[in-house]
């Protein structure tokens, strides 16, 4: 068994050596990018030609909201379908262990207390700003997952309930999230015959949302998919922290 | 400075693969549920800075796929398409991180029910207990 182990281990390595010897990962060591990466790098932000432009300057959401929505769509659905799952196993919870773990001292409460608030600036900065800077809907999202995580480890989960985060709520929020995605990408498909995920106006379906209003740069629907993706994906995170410390809290007790 | 690029990128693909048979090696010989599903993240993350490395650019002052600027001149958009590393893998990456971390929560939620049936994490105690149940 041992001999047949590191077998497949050296032969999973001669394998991959071989494959990035022979360029099948893709081109390495190259000036060059692929033509398709320098028609997204052209058009993202053509104010120039603005057949094919998503009105953002930054590549990675445009490609993410606009050139390859589809993707991010179903995407979302795996995590919806994912998190669904983690709710069926967690079947019979029950709110006697919401007082799971011991509270930390006064000095790592306070400055969880602190750090919290920094947490959530940067988290809906990186959904705000999505579309000019690196970051999106995900990023903010994961980065926003992080207080309620940080609650569980100081206080407790009764603490967090008191503070207004129920699985319930959450389930509710992140429904709302999807269903506003699902609005901005299918209601103009369906009442004004505009692309699936449309974001800016083309010269034969002139629909979309302007890229600036007034003084405010949007990036058409992208600021709208990035905040509710956030909504989205700090939910879903929110729900799965708190259903693993009551989890953990049934193990305790049920001893 | 070719020469440099080229030795770090062997060096960045060595260590690379390395990480892989390591966390093939977890998934395959470690007994514990828990530690295969270490092994699996480390799998995960490694397989994305693959491809994050695939949209790499080897020129002298590589862009990230930004514009820096909101009114931008033909010369920042002819800059930024000479300049500028591939966009596509990290799209794809950020999709990828994300449904790792859905799955990975998934598959500790099993584990934690795993461990209520039978007590334990070992796979090969696991499956002795199975048989006693059976027998």
């Amino acid at each position: 068994m041992r001999w047949f182990i590191a077998l497949v281990i050296a032969l999973t390595a001669v394998v991959l050596v071989k494959a990035v010897m022979d360029g099948c990962l893709g081109y390495i060591l190259t000036t060059d990018v692929r033509s398709i990466a320098e028609f997204y790098l052209r058009s993202t932000y053509n104010v120039f030609n603005k057949t094919h432009w998503a009105a953002s300057p930054e590549a990675v959401n445009a490609i993410l909201w606009d050139y390859r929505g589809l993707d991010t769509v179903y995407e979302t659905t795996v995590l919806f379908i994912a998190l669904l799952g983690c709710l069926v196993l967690a079947t019979k919870l029950s709110s006697e262990f919401m007082e799971v773990g011991e509270w930390l001292t006064i000095i790592a409460r306070t400055g969880v207390k602190l750090i919290i608030m920094f947490i959530a600036i940067i988290a809906l900065i990186l959904a705000f700003k999505g579309y000019v800077t690196p970051g999106g809907g995900f990023q903010g999202g994961s980065a926003f997952a992080i207080i309620p995580l940080l609650i569980l480890a100081a206080f407790s989960c009764k603490y967090l309930e008191n503070l207004g985060y129920r699985v319930n709520k959450a389930e509710a929020l992140r429904s709302l999230g999807l269903l506003a995605i699902a609005a901005i990408a299918v209601l103009p498909f369906i009442f004004l015959s505009a692309y699936f995920l449309q974001n800016q106006p083309k010269p034969w379906i002139p629909i979309g949302i302007p890229h600036v209003i007034t003084f405010i740069y949007t990036g058409g629907t992208i600021l709208f998919y990035n905040l509710a993706e956030l909504v989205v994906v700090s939910m879903e995170f929110t729900a799965i922290f708190i259903v693993l410390t009551l989890l953990r809290g049934e193990e305790h007790g049920g001893h | 400075m070719e020469g440099i690029n080229y030795l770090l990128a062997t060096y960045v693909y060595a260590s690379l693969i390395v990480i892989v048979a390591v966390a093939i090696y977890g998934i395959i010989a470690k007994p514990n549920l828990i530690k295969k599903v270490i092994a699996l993240t480390i799998l995960g993350d490694t397989v994305n800075t693959f491809i994050i490395l695939i949209g790499y650019r080897f020129v002298s002052k590589p862009k990230p796929p930004v514009i820096p600027t909101l009114h931008p001149s033909p010369e920042d958009i002819i800059n930024i398409v000479k300049n500028g590393v591939d966009p596509l893998p990290q799209a794809f990456v950020i999709t990828a991180i994300v449904i790792n971390l859905a799955i990975t929560a998934f598959l500790v939620m099993l584990v934690v029910r795993i461990y209520r049936a039978y007590g334990t994490l070992e796979m090969n105690l696991i499956e002795r207990r199975k048989g006693e149940e059976h027998g």
